[in-house]
């Protein structure tokens, strides 16, 4: 085994000891402190208007698909439209859901059947949820802007994999004078994001989602570890520098040249 | 007799399958079976590919019928989907049965249709891109907003590059924004995007997030 | 002590117990007694007449139970006596008089065979207990009262109606049902014999108000169940000089107050069997004082509608037979039933009283209520369930009898009017009274009220306990002397309230007042009067409206209702046999189960009632003794308020009385003078402010306030065209008037540590036919970009003669791949097969990806278009990605790099990895370039750096045509968002300061 792939194991199991260490010492969600994230607090927000007003949600999945990196984010969506779907089942009309890959769009007609069944909300037949707009990302903005467009669309929310697209999305909905929330793992599209949309998820941000909408204790849970790690991170790099100012770190490129 | 895939069978199936890829990136034993479990989800993934397809296919036929606004659109797509299609099918019958490549209008559809048509929507982002920038101000007005703002325009400014009027300095400016901050920033970014990527699969993996519905 | 068997576990209980000790089971059994067995009911429904179980089991012919509870005059009488001498156990003691141990054994009785028992005969069964609280001896010497059916007690019920029923003097039972009738009183009956041990005398127990103290130990206990007796006991003195009263004057407690001043003409200890059921009867006012008389109307109990004023009210009269009685005619078949049952019960028993109540100590403990005085076992064999007192054609079907069948069984004679205080009678006439009975009323007939003219209706008011009914005014010599009642069961003139309440709707009809009700207003002052000040000689308590339903109206009362005939005073003197619970079916149960509602209901609404009610309204009076409460105010201030007095109300019933809180409402204070109002309290100006704040609050409670909602972020569509239109107008002419500018060339210091430098450099190093693979994984959307920057490498590859190999993990890379060789290599004349090899779409994306790292051939076996690709020359020396000279990326997405760089960059051994990527993801895969190890070795990024890589190469190529307009464009962006930032900077600054300016004036 490279050394490689043991530190894969050691994070993986890091990883798993922390979140169960957390779920079980994690404080009830009312009281669990975790900074304020606006973009979630703008969607509790919307979904209220929306359950208000009797306007509906959409909420867009993006490109990306669950083979690649971007699988992460496109879980971390379907998180966030599960939640959602759930929050707002109370809506006249409920949420729409759009996505630019096929295996999302069949994970989120899933998603939306079984959230709808858990809370006895019949799936709106007429609303198809969950289809696929576009194989690739400009067609799928393209066939997005419709559904934006909307004038029974009171918010966006845009969570997944995204590129440069997102900016047809955004001011799509800005020219609509509806709240967008946004946010992906693509770092050209988050800057993009941070400029055009309301409210933006920047980094981690989206993967946090399950614990802000209320997912369950595992998702404090995950961000708990997150955290912990990071931290970890920071010192590793912290002692890279120190020791690459002492000099020893050439002892470890070796180190870790061989093993890889 | 009807079975029941619902979990906890798919969570099951979606747990020990996780696993087993997972192993197989470290433990040498787990190679084969991973191999041959990634295979069948690529081909899943592009049967999957068709099911996205037919399932937009059946959308837009219903919208057809029902009286909206956008029945026209609809229209449009499933007219050039299919034509597409047929297309497509005509081209590669010809080329396999005359043994010659001949993708000839295929190629035209997307050289000359989809080609242009997403370049134009990227040029028009551009444009799109220039005024966000232009009205971040206005949105927020903050300290990252503003710091934003004027990384913009340096950047783009360092990128300029027309003797005379090229200015030396803004492209140092510009190298060491892309190679210090910005990188650092990226690198930071990505570290948190992985950590959340991991907890997000390791979710998958003991069975608490089910995306495949329950 | 006597010693009381349990029926449920048989063991042996003391006789003061009413629950075994043991196994908590009633004592007193409901099990139906043997046929032969004398039964607690023969007691209750006055069949202490015959104390033999004996005599009491002639089955019950076919008149009803009730028949003969009502039947017999004397078990009354009997029950009264032995309510007399029961001790100073609980009421219950006097309920169930104890065994007496020296009695004979009751050895029919004790156990109740369950089998004998009729599911339907739960009241059967309930009757059908040991009796033990039968303490005294005289209890005890009291004849077995017949077998008895308790619903069809026809003497008690006679009592109940006020009828006479000279045979029936047995079936004292219940005779506060029943009006008192003439040979219902004790009077006419036989001296009061020993009620069985058995018979549940608990209401001659209670007559203490009838009994003297000395001879009623039990009176004490009995007085404590005077509840509803008027506190005017002492106007029942003859109640109490009748010791031999076993009339139990309880349950008179509705009869009116008068009746304690119709006591003395209550004295007919004789009066004939209890007329049980006899409730619905309402003695007129007449009535009231023969129920006041417990000799007279010693069935007269729940008589407490009647009213107070015994000598008032006349007689009451007979009541109509059953057959003219609709409804329920549970009393009519009690009368009519008691001829029939109490013929053959000894004449020994006495049926005045509620014989039924007071135990016979001698008699086996059988049902309550069973009457064995009245049971007749030849004409009422034994029923269903074996006890004694019921036929086969049990009392209880005829409480669905048609009356009129019953009352051609009916052979007795008419029995003693219902003593006036007779509730059941009461009910009766106010129903028939009312505008709210209808002939086919749905109410039922036991609760109905006779219409019998109040002259008709006996005078006493309170019936007796364990009495006969009630005698007339002539046959007031039988009635039950009232002070045999116990004074709860006593309606006396203390029951001011209750006569207040009837007298208000008596007032306009006499004709259909009740007697007690009658009596009542006849003693009162006029109606006038009555409006402004209580009512002479009634207590305060009595002062209570009569409700509208049951005021009397002439023209409603003049009919009286078949179903309510038997509950009136029969004029022909028969006594009709009246049956509890014998309606006339189907009137009853059409009027129960009809969705209309009863008359009696429905004349509530009528506009008459209520113009009647609203005549009577008039203001509260506060009583004469709370007027003398009042306090005298000493001051002598002119404003009568003494020094430490603030303030003395003049308004409502506190007038006169200082240091009260003020009547009138001054709640509606109104804020502002409130506010003018100096205060006394120190208030400082953080509490002024609040003080504000909630006027305001206050004050703008009722203001609508407009939402203004948020304005949403207006699109600059004026900033958007115009950074369009002088973008495009740039850009399209610099490319079309522009032409080619030459930008400096880079220099070696910035090509050393370029990756464009590092990639030149490799490539350089290819020669000819050395395969190369490219990737091309990128979106048709960057295409203009990525093909300007990778035309100058792929013509620099092309240049070097190497093969080609061309791959994509997009669907479009392909076809992107074959537009690129079209449109940027066209010179070098690749053929596809021969020099190049387009393997197609590789899905899967990063699986896919190190699939085809792993075993390329496998997962790729064709090409594009579905040839040998890997025998094409291209491909025919490469087996594995590491006989690839290098790979080329090309790719506009950062996440695809670091795909490539992480699945196959670890792989490579000695092939190299180089990248063409979009400006965008230059951060990225920047530190793969320049981390060690190098996973990435040279890359190209954006036009810029193809541009400098075409320099190097000296062939100019897409990056230098579009240099110019590129750089142009620069300018204007820079230009456009510098102006338009800082424009919208100071705007928003403008914004908020404003909106910080209205948010301090607001």
């Amino acid at each position: 085994m490279s050394a490689t792939g043991f530190t894969g194991i050691v994070v993986i199991v890091l990883f798993v000891g922390l979140m169960v260490f957390f779920s079980f010492i994690n404080k009830d969600r009312k009281t669990y402190n975790i900074r304020p994230i606006p973009a979630y607090d703008k969607i509790i927000q919307e979904i209220n208007v929306a359950v208000e007003d009797g306007s509906q949600l959409h909420i867009s999945l993006g490109s990306g698909g669950i083979t690649g990196a971007e699988s992460a984010a496109a879980l971390a969506g379907l998180g966030i439209l599960k939640q959602v779907i759930e929050k707002s089942s109370v809506c006249d009309h409920p949420p729409v859901a759009s996505t630019g890959n096929p295996v999302i769009s069949i994970l989120a007609q899933d998603t939306i059947k079984g959230s709808s069944k858990a809370i006895s909300v019949s799936d709106n037949i007429e609303n198809p949820s969950g289809e696929l707009i576009g194989v690739t990302p400009f067609s799928y903005a393209a066939g997005a802007l419709s559904t934006i467009r909307n004038d029974n669309v009171s918010a966006n929310i845009h969570t997944g994999w995204f590129g440069n697209e997102i900016t047809w999305i955004t001011t799509a909905g800005e020219r609509q004078s509806s709240p967008t929330i946004a946010g992906t793992s693509q770092l050209p599209a988050q800057a993009v994001i941070y400029a055009s949309a309301s409210d933006p998820l920047i980094g981690e941000e989206l993967f946090a989602g399950g614990a802000y909408l209320g997912a369950g204790k595992m998702h404090q849970a995950s961000i708990s570890a997150q955290d912990v790690v990071r931290w970890i991170i920071i010192f590793i790099i912290l002692a890279s520098v120190l020791l690459n100012i002492l000099g020893i770190d050439v002892f470890i490129e070796k180190i870790l040249a061989g093993s890889m | 007799m009807k079975i029941n895939l619902k979990s906890p069978v798919s969570t099951a199936i979606a747990i020990g399958v996780g696993i087993i890829v997972l192993a197989g990136y470290f433990i040498p034993s787990f190679i084969n079976i991973r191999f041959t479990l990634l295979r069948t989800g690529l081909v899943l993934a592009a049967v999957a590919l068709l099911v996205g397809i037919i399932n937009l296919i059946t959308v837009h036929i219903k919208k057809l019928g029902a009286d909206s606004e956008n029945s026209g659109y609809s229209l449009i797509l499933v007219i050039a989907l299919l034509a597409t299609l047929i297309i497509g099918i005509i081209d590669m019958v010809q080329t396999y049965l005359v043994g010659k490549p001949n993708f000839q209008m295929t190629s035209w559809i997307f050289t000359n249709i989809q080609l242009p048509i997403e370049t134009s929507l990227l040029a028009v982002t551009a444009i799109s891109l220039t005024y966000a920038a232009a009205s971040i101000l206005r949105k927020r007005m903050d300290l990252f907003s503003i710091v934003f703002f004027f990384v913009v325009l340096l950047v783009l400014l360092g990128s300029f590059s027309i003797p005379p009027a090229t200015l030396p300095f803004l492209q140092v400016i510009r190298n060491w924004i892309l190679r210090v901050p910005a990188l650092g920033g990226a690198r930071g970014l990505l570290l948190g995007i992985a950590l959340g990527a991991i907890t997000t699969g390791i979710r998958v993996l003991m069975g608490t997030d089910r995306p495949y519905g329950e | 002590m006597t010693e009381i068997l349990c029926p449920t576990c048989g063991k042996p209980n003391t006789d003061d117990q009413n629950f075994c000790d043991h196994c908590s089971a009633p004592l007193f059994s409901v099990d139906p007694l043997p046929p032969d067995s004398p039964s607690l009911r023969d007691d209750i429904f006055d069949n202490n007449d015959t104390k033999t179980p004996v005599q009491s089991t002639e089955p019950m012919d076919e008149g009803s139970r009730l028949d003969s509870l009502l039947a017999p005059e004397e078990p009354l009488e009997e029950a009264l006596q032995t309510a007399e001498s029961t001790d100073e156990f609980s009421r219950l003691d006097d309920l169930i008089p104890t065994p007496d141990p020296l009695d004979a054994p009751h050895t029919k009785g004790d156990t109740q065979p369950v089998e004998e028992s009729e599911a339907s005969s739960r009241l059967d069964d309930f009757f059908a207990t040991d009796d033990p609280y039968t303490g005294s001896e005289e209890e005890k010497k009291q004849p077995d009262p017949p077998a008895f059916d308790p619903f069809l007690e026809p003497s008690a019920r006679d009592e109940l109606l006020g009828e006479e029923t000279p045979v029936e003097k047995n079936g004292g039972d219940w005779q506060y049902l029943t009006e008192p009738s003439s040979e219902d009183s004790l009077s006419g009956k036989t001296p009061p014999v020993e009620e069985p041990a058995d018979n549940l005398d608990f209401l001659s127990s209670l007559s203490d108000d009838s009994t003297p103290e000395e001879e009623s130990p039990a009176q004490e206990s009995d007085e404590e169940w005077d509840l509803l007796t008027t506190p005017a006991n002492e106007k029942e003195p003859v109640r109490k000089e009748k010791p031999t009263e076993e009339q139990v004057d309880a349950w008179d407690f509705l009869s009116s107050s008068a009746a304690a001043e119709e006591t003395p003409q209550k004295e007919e200890t004789e009066k004939g069997p209890v007329k049980e059921w006899d409730f619905p009867t309402s003695p007129s006012a007449e009535e009231v004082p023969a129920l006041e008389d417990p000799s007279k109307d010693p069935g007269n109990e729940w008589d407490f509608l009647a009213t107070p004023s015994v000598e008032e009210e006349p007689v009451i009269t007979k009541q109509p037979g059953p057959e003219t009685a609709g409804g329920l005619d549970i009393l009519s078949s009690l009368d009519g039933e008691k001829g029939a049952a109490g013929t053959e019960q000894p004449a020994s028993e006495s049926a005045g009283e509620l014989d039924f109540l007071t135990p016979d100590p001698e008699s086996e403990p059988g049902p309550i209520g069973f009457r064995p005085d009245l049971y007749d076992e030849d004409e009422d064999p034994l029923p269903e369930f074996g006890s004694p007192g019921f036929s086969e054609d049990s009392g209880w079907l005829d409480m669905i009898q048609d009356p009129d069948s019953r009352k051609s069984a009916v052979e007795t004679p008419p029995e003693p009017s219902k003593p006036q205080t007779d509730w059941l009678d009461k009910i009766k006439r106010l129903n028939k009274s009312s505008d709210m009975v209808d002939e086919d009323s749905s109410f039922p007939d036991w609760l109905s009220v006779s219409d019998t003219p109040a002259e008709e209706m006996p005078e006493e008011v309170t019936p007796p306990e364990y009495s006969p009914p009630a005698a007339d005014n002539d046959d007031n010599d039988e009635a039950i002397p009232a002070s045999d009642l116990p004074a709860w069961l006593h309606i006396d003139g203390d029951d001011e309230s209750l006569n207040a309440f009837l007298q208000k709707k008596d007032r306009t009809n006499e004709e259909y007042k009740p007697a007690i009700v009658r009596g009542i207003t006849d003693k009162l002052p006029p109606q006038e009067e009555d409006d402004d000040e209580p009512a002479t000689g009634l207590s305060d308590s009595q002062q209570i409206k009569f409700p509208s339903w049951a005021e009397e109206k002439k023209k409603a009362a003049e009919k009286i209702p078949e179903d309510l005939e038997f509950l009136a005073g029969r004029e022909d003197g028969t006594d009709p046999v009246i049956d509890p619970f014998q309606v006339e079916e189907e009137e009853f149960f059409d009027d129960l189960f009809s969705d209309e509602l009863p008359s009696w209901l429905t004349s509530a609404s009528s506009d008459s009632v209520f113009e009647d009610f609203e005549d009577e309204l008039s203001l509260g009076e506060l009583p004469g003794w709370v007027e003398a409460m009042r306090p005298v105010v000493e001051s002598n201030d002119a404003t009568g308020l003494s020094e430490d007095e603030d303030y003395i109300e003049n308004y409502g019933p506190l007038a006169g009385i200082p240091s009260v809180l003020p009547a009138e409402a001054e709640v509606a204070f109104d804020p502002e003078k409130t506010a003018r109002k100096p205060l006394d309290l120190f208030a400082s100006k953080s509490h002024q402010d609040y003080v504000n704040i909630l006027k305001k609050l206050i004050t703008a409670e009722n203001k609508t306030k407009t939402i203004l909602k948020p304005a949403p972020v207006a699109t600059q569509r004026v900033l958007r065209w115009l950074i369009a239109i002088i973008m495009l107008v740039t850009t399209t002419g610099t490319i079309i008037f522009g032409g080619v500018v030459e930008a400096e060339p880079p220099t070696s210091a910035q090509v050393l540590n370029s990756g464009y430098g590092a990639l030149y450099e490799q490539i350089e190093g290819l020669h000819d036919g050395q395969p190369v693979l490219i990737a091309f994984d990128y979106q048709p959307a960057s295409a203009g970009e990525l093909h300007a920057a990778a035309a100058g490498v792929v013509d620099h590859l092309m240049k070097q003669g190497t093969y080609l190999s061309f791959i994509s993990t997009q669907p479009t890379g392909p076809a992107l791949a074959d537009h690129f060789l079209a449109t940027t290599q066209g010179q070098h004349n690749y053929i596809h097969t021969q020099h190049y090899i387009n393997l197609g779409y590789l899905p899967g994306e990063s699986a896919g990806l190190l699939s085809f790292v792993i075993a390329p051939k496998k997962i790729i076996p064709l090409a594009f278009d579905g040839s040998n690709a890997w025998g094409s020359p291209p491909l025919l020396k490469v087996d594995s990605i590491n006989d690839f000279a290098m790979v080329l990326v090309i790719t506009d997405d950062p996440d695809t790099a670091k795909t490539w760089i992480e699945q196959v960059g670890t792989i490579l051994e000695d092939t190299t990895l180089n990248m063409v990527v979009s400006a965008q993801a230059e951060p990225l895969i920047q530190p793969y370039f320049r981390s060690s190890p190098q996973l990435l070795k040279g890359y190209v990024s954006g036009i810029i750096d193809s541009m400098n890589y075409e320099q190097l190469l000296n062939r100019p190529n897409l990056a230098t045509t579009a240099w110019l307009p590129f750089n142009l464009g620069i300018i204007v962006t820079v230009g456009t968002i510098f102006i338009g930032g800082l424009a919208n900077g100071v705007l928003s600054l403008f914004s908020r300061h404003r909106s910080r300016v209205a948010g301090d004036v607001k």
